[in-house]
């Protein structure tokens, strides 16, 4: 029970929380102080002086005061109101306030709002123009500094929620600004761009450049233009109350025309909400919520500014049929007839199990949801399967075996709240930018201990407490011999094993090989290293850990998966907040695209095809017999192409042809289908295979659900209409299944998912209601829509309540040889997402990081004498790509690194193989031994000077106020107006 | 067997069923609309009856200059006494007593009216015809008048 303390304000008595600031308990409470630095996200700034109060008889800031029992505060004093009057008189000496034509007029400026609420009459102190260009030289936001107040919110967001580390105030120059690294313009800065400074600054001194001369009505005119009607509205709104109301009525105008719609990114898998503002088709900006579940005030470049594809001029807008060396443009009605008498035709040839469904990561869970209904109920296959067996697939797999739930254990928070993180194989800072920042924030502010496993030193690793670099393909032995030796000096958590978990003695046993001498030999991990990780997890009081596809796109991505879980519960590490597993979901979908269905031995909520419980359950709402046999996944799919078993495939939203393994043989595939059929947004090098093509609709066209790696379910809304021509996924395959004779009648994506609920124990308490607006549910949901952010709380979902530890062994699949020498490691540029067919259409993102390049390390280079820009050819026994080189310590040795973000010739997947996860089929994309030739020694560098990866970083904590209230000029307001009495 | 291609055919549409295809959306949508529409199409037409329309048309279509010019304008130093007195005037309107004013202002009427009367009379006012006018009622309370008001005038706040 958490003790309360009682606060005498202004002559009532309100209770405060232990540990609260006291403006935290005066805005609870309601009453009324000025602030514009200080924001709930951030915490106390104390740069702009506006919430000063008085407590126990002296004025001070309310956000830098902490409550005490007893506290006597009063803000309504005549003192208190004058020392507020000054700081905000200090604040309009450097702002000009010209609202009614200022594109940040929106209703939310915090300098208006403030001034307005305050009942400020007329600027006592004139504004003072600053001696600073206005900087435009970056890709998406510009600053003006004649604009800034210098409350220091960007540089907090910078510095302690992002953690860039890119922006600070210089405090001791004669007029202080905000510079980027060490005073160089935006553009060539560390900046990634990931927009939060723009989000938070409380006016328009960073603003979004898609706002500049949009928002308002009177703002798009000529610069010179522009400038005299600053200085008119300044003569005719100099601060007078009255003539707020001008500004407030173009505001509220303002609403008329600039939609604001809820919704969520769809480039990883965080799952990062925020509100889009739109003029019509144009998207003006994006602004993440202090509400928004996952993500609170932040987003990535991708999420912040990537929305150019949504309005590409190379969008489909009809339907393309194949005909002969072309595709022709048909009508709706034509091209769905084409499908439909095509799938009944290959149903009577071949029969149903000729077909494979591919559903999309990328998608709604409802479109999962049509799609295995489309091809359980109206074709009678269970071939159908999405792209998590691209990535994920594994890690679904090692949590079956051990806890019984496929997901993450908790939430982000539970994450940020981790005495010790351990991250494997996760290019996290680019991969999950977001969640990233947490763990970075936790590890920089709140003594979170992070370990990184990873063969390449990423952010993440740089960052890191202890850097580690095990053997590719190894980390199953390094985990196991760290288990083994925890048992060993019995630090394992005997009593949670005792109570929770099967399979002890025998999983103990299983262990013996996994020595130290052993795993340092396999992994290269030094035995003092090991011991210390041990030591670190038995000490620490919640350990999370965090895997991505640097584990599971190998042949033992499950095992390993496994492994970790294992580890996870011999330390008691579930059941509690702060600790457990997280599998980093890749795609916005991944996890709900599983979630409802398209999976090929499981209905929605992995309940399994064979149970006849289950099946019983579907087969009387759809009125057929079910296939009770698992279907083919992706990569059966693929061969059984090649062995002339599949004759059609139907792939909705994804470039199967460039995210599969071994891209060769894919496409071979491919041009032996009977009929293939294409669902995407643009004519994707898949869909040149294709013989129908139906022409979708993007994320902001639509509305539904998405599931995010913490299992929360989060609504979508329309944020504009279908491009004309194309049309939501759902709808589409609600076409095909009517022609086929089954007429569904869902109205909207609100219709499917009470029928999935109905039908799914995991999402019983499931409703659009429920989801409004920015709540979200995290699976399992009960009836009564109680969801669980924290799985396992009550026990693990087996017969027995009981968890179980699952053995291992291990054998080395896979090493690079005399010819085929080097290792290629693939992943992520934070910038670019996928193959590229999406962020590739953002100029602001290509003119920084305008293709994939291939990272050497510095000795390599040395020892083949190449130089950055050097141009190379790679081959593996599958194929080979050809990329330019950025030579850097990122990577070490023999390590390559070729982000799988280009669909040109450097395109990874024409180096990777058949060879898969032995237990899901996960292609073992991380698996890659090739040899170089070098084509040209050296060249123009393939990261431009201005991409942020050359930047210098400039690392401190929050925003250094007392450098401010060091200044000569400085005296706290307070003590002037006491003093001038 | 299909290779891969990228070629795509555009449905062949004539400009007249572009066309055709534009008016039956038009169409639809103003069936829907109807009532608005009609509605729309009355001010419209009174507008255009009042002139209106053409001066709008022609602002609208030089709306950047015409704002131009009038902000250069509104900028000029002899027009900030100008904003600032209409600033004044603003506050000076919600200071003054309205009910006190139209009363005042229907006596400075009736005095201008009477003012006009007499200024046809050519006759010159002694001494004697002032005292002599002080008798008259609506004189003397035309005198009375003026003294409270300028005791007004000169009172301190």
């Amino acid at each position: 029970m958490q003790e309360h303390m009682i606060i005498n304000v202004n002559g009532q008595e309100l209770l405060a929380k232990p540990g609260q600031t006291l403006i935290q308990l005066l805005n609870e409470a309601e009453v009324e102080v000025p602030q514009i630095c200080y924001h709930e996200a951030l915490g106390a700034i104390e740069t702009c002086d506006t919430c000063v109060v008085e407590v126990n008889g002296e004025l001070k800031r309310a956000c830098g005061t902490k409550v005490e029992a007893g506290m006597e505060v009063f803000t309504q004093k005549e003192l208190v109101q004058s020392s507020q009057k000054e700081a905000l008189d200090r604040i309009m000496q450097k702002h000009e306030l010209y609202c009614t034509v200022c594109d940040y007029n929106n209703g939310s400026c915090e300098i208006h709002n403030a001034m307005a609420d305050f009942g400020i009459e007329h600027q006592s102190k004139p504004f003072e123009p600053k001696p600073y260009e206005v900087d435009r030289t970056g890709s998406f936001y510009r600053y003006d500094p004649d604009q800034c107040i210098l409350c220091g919110r960007c540089v907090e967001v910078c510095q302690d929620i992002q953690v860039n580390e890119t922006l600070t105030i210089d405090w001791e120059r004669q007029q202080p600004r905000v510079i980027w690294d060490n005073d160089v313009p935006i553009d060539q800065s560390s900046c990634v761009n990931c927009g939060q400074c723009v989000t938070v600054c409380p006016c328009n001194a960073l603003i979004e450049t898609n706002m500049e001369g949009e928002a308002g009505y009177m703002t798009d005119h000529e610069p010179g233009l522009l400038r005299s009607m600053i200085e008119l509205t300044k003569k005719v709104e100099p601060g007078y109350g009255p003539l707020f109301a001008v500004s407030d009525t173009e505001a509220n105008m303002r609403e008329d025309r600039i939609e604001k719609t809820k919704t969520v990114c769809t480039y990883c898998g965080v799952g990062c909400s925020f509100d889009v503002w739109t003029k019509g088709r144009e998207v003006l900006k994006v602004e993440p919520q202090i509400d928004s579940p996952a993500n609170s005030i932040s987003t990535c470049v991708k999420g912040k500014f990537g929305w150019d594809y949504v309005n590409s001029d190379d969008r489909l807008t009809n339907p393309l049929v194949r005909e002969g060396d072309h595709f022709k443009e048909v009508e709706w009605d034509e091209a769905i007839k084409v499908v439909a008498d095509n799938f009944k035709r290959l149903k009577a040839e071949h029969g149903a199990d000729s077909m494979g469904f591919i559903s999309s990561s990328k998608a709604t869970n409802e479109e999962s949801y049509v799609m295995q209904k489309l091809a359980r109920q109206v074709i009678g296959t269970n071939n159908v399967d999405n792209c998590s067996r691209y990535c994920q697939s594994p890690a679904t797999k090692g949590l079956f075996r051990t806890v019984g739930h496929g997901g993450d254990a908790g939430s982000i928070e539970d994450i940020a709240k981790a005495e010790l993180v351990i991250t494997i194989g996760s290019n996290t800072a680019e991969s999950h930018p977001v969640l990233a920042s947490r763990i970075k924030r936790s590890q920089k502010l709140f003594d979170q201990k992070l370990y990184v496993f990873d063969l390449r030193k990423h952010e993440m690793g740089k960052r890191a407490d202890e850097f580690i670099q095990p053997a590719p393909g190894t980390d199953l032995v390094w985990l196991s011999a760290v288990t083994k030796y925890i048992i060993d000096q019995g630090w394992h958590d005997k009593e949670f094993i005792d109570t929770w978990v099967n399979d002890f003695e025998e999983y103990y046993e299983s262990l013996k090989p996994f020595t130290l001498e052993y795993a340092e030999k396999t992994t290269g991990i030094t035995q003092e290293m090991l011991k210390q990780v041990a030591k670190e997890i038995y000490e620490a009081e919640t350990t999370s850990i965090c895997w991505a596809m640097g584990v599971t796109q190998h042949q033992l991505g499950s095992d390993t998966s496994t492994a970790i879980s294992n580890l996870l519960l011999a330390t008691g590490n579930y059941k509690k907040p702060g600790a457990g597993a997280y599998p980093l979901r890749g795609h916005n979908n991944v996890q709900g695209c599983s979630d409802f269905g398209s999976m090929p031995n499981f209905f929605p909520g992995y309940e399994k095809t064979t149970d006849d419980d289950t099946r019983q359950r579907y087969e009387n709402l759809w009125q057929v017999d079910l296939p009770i046999e698992p279907g083919m996944d992706n990569h059966q799919m693929i061969e059984n192409i090649h062995e002339g078993n599949l004759k059609s495939m139907f792939i909705l939203g994804e470039d199967t042809g460039i995210v599969d393994a071994n891209i060769n043989y894919v496409t071979a595939g491919f041009e032996k289908l009977d009929f293939m059929v294409v669902q995407d947004l643009f004519l994707t090098k898949t869909a040149e295979y294709a013989d129908v093509i139906l022409p979708a609709c993007s994320s902001l066209e639509k509305d539904g659900t998405f599931t995010n790696t913490e299992r929360r379910i989060q609504r979508i809304y329309k944020a504009m209409e279908p491009l004309e021509g194309t049309k939501p996924d759902w709808e589409i395959i609600q076409l095909i299944a009517k022609e086929l004779g089954y007429d569904w009648g869902y109205e909207h994506p609100e219709k499917i998912m009470e029928e999935a609920a109905f039908l799914t124990p995991l999402f019983a308490g499931v409703t659009y209601n429920r989801l409004k607006g920015y709540n979200s549910l995290q699976w399992p949901v009960a009836p009564d829509g109680t969801d669980t952010p924290l799985l396992f709380e009550d026990e693990f979902p087996f017969e027995d309540g009981k968890a179980r530890f699952y053995s291992l062994s291990y054998e080395k699949l896979y090493e690079t040889n005399d010819e085929y020498d080097l290792h290629v490691n693939n992943g992520r540029l934070l910038e670019h997402f996928h193959e590229g067919n999406m962020t590739y259409k953002t100029p602001g993102i290509v003119r920084k990081t305008p293709n994939a390049f291939l990272e050497v390390s510095p000795e390599l280079a040395e020892e083949r004498g190449i130089e950055e820009g050097a141009l190379v050819r790679l081959t593996s026994h599958a194929g080979s790509a050809t990329g330019e080189v950025h030579v850097t310590d990122r990577v070490a040795g023999k390590e390559l690194y070729l982000p799988l973000n280009d669909n040109g010739k450097s395109a990874v997947n024409f180096l990777t193989d058949n060879r898969v996860d032995k237990d899901s089929n996960t292609p073992a994309y991380k698996e890659i031994a090739v040899k170089m030739d070098v084509i040209r020694k050296k060249g123009k560098s393939p990261v431009p000077d201005n991409n942020h990866r050359r930047g210098n970083p400039q690392p401190q904590i929050s925003v250094g106020v007392e450098r401010k209230w060091e200044r000569d000029d400085y005296t706290f307001p307070g003590n002037q107006v006491s003093r001038d009495g | 067997m299909a290779k891969a291609i990228s070629r795509i055919k555009k449905m062949e549409m004539t400009q007249e069923q572009i066309r055709a295809k534009k008016v039956s959306n038009l169409e639809a949508k103003m069936a829907d609309n109807a009532e608005s529409i009609e509605k729309a199409i009355d001010l419209i037409r009174t507008l255009d009856e009042a002139g209106t329309l053409d001066t709008f048309n022609a602002f609208v279509k030089h709306k950047e200059e015409a704002l131009g010019h009038f902000v250069t304008e509104a900028n000029k130093p002899r027009y900030s006494k100008t904003f600032e007195n209409l600033f004044e005037f603003v506050f000076l309107m919600g200071d003054l007593d309205v009910q006190k004013v139209r009363e005042l202002s229907k006596r400075l009427n009736q005095g201008l009216e009477g003012m006009e009367e007499g200024s046809e009379s050519e006759e010159k006012t002694s001494m004697m015809d002032l005292m002599k006018a002080l008798k008259d009622p609506e004189i003397n309370q035309g005198i009375t008048m003026m003294m409270h008001f300028l005791r007004g005038l000169g009172k301190k706040d």
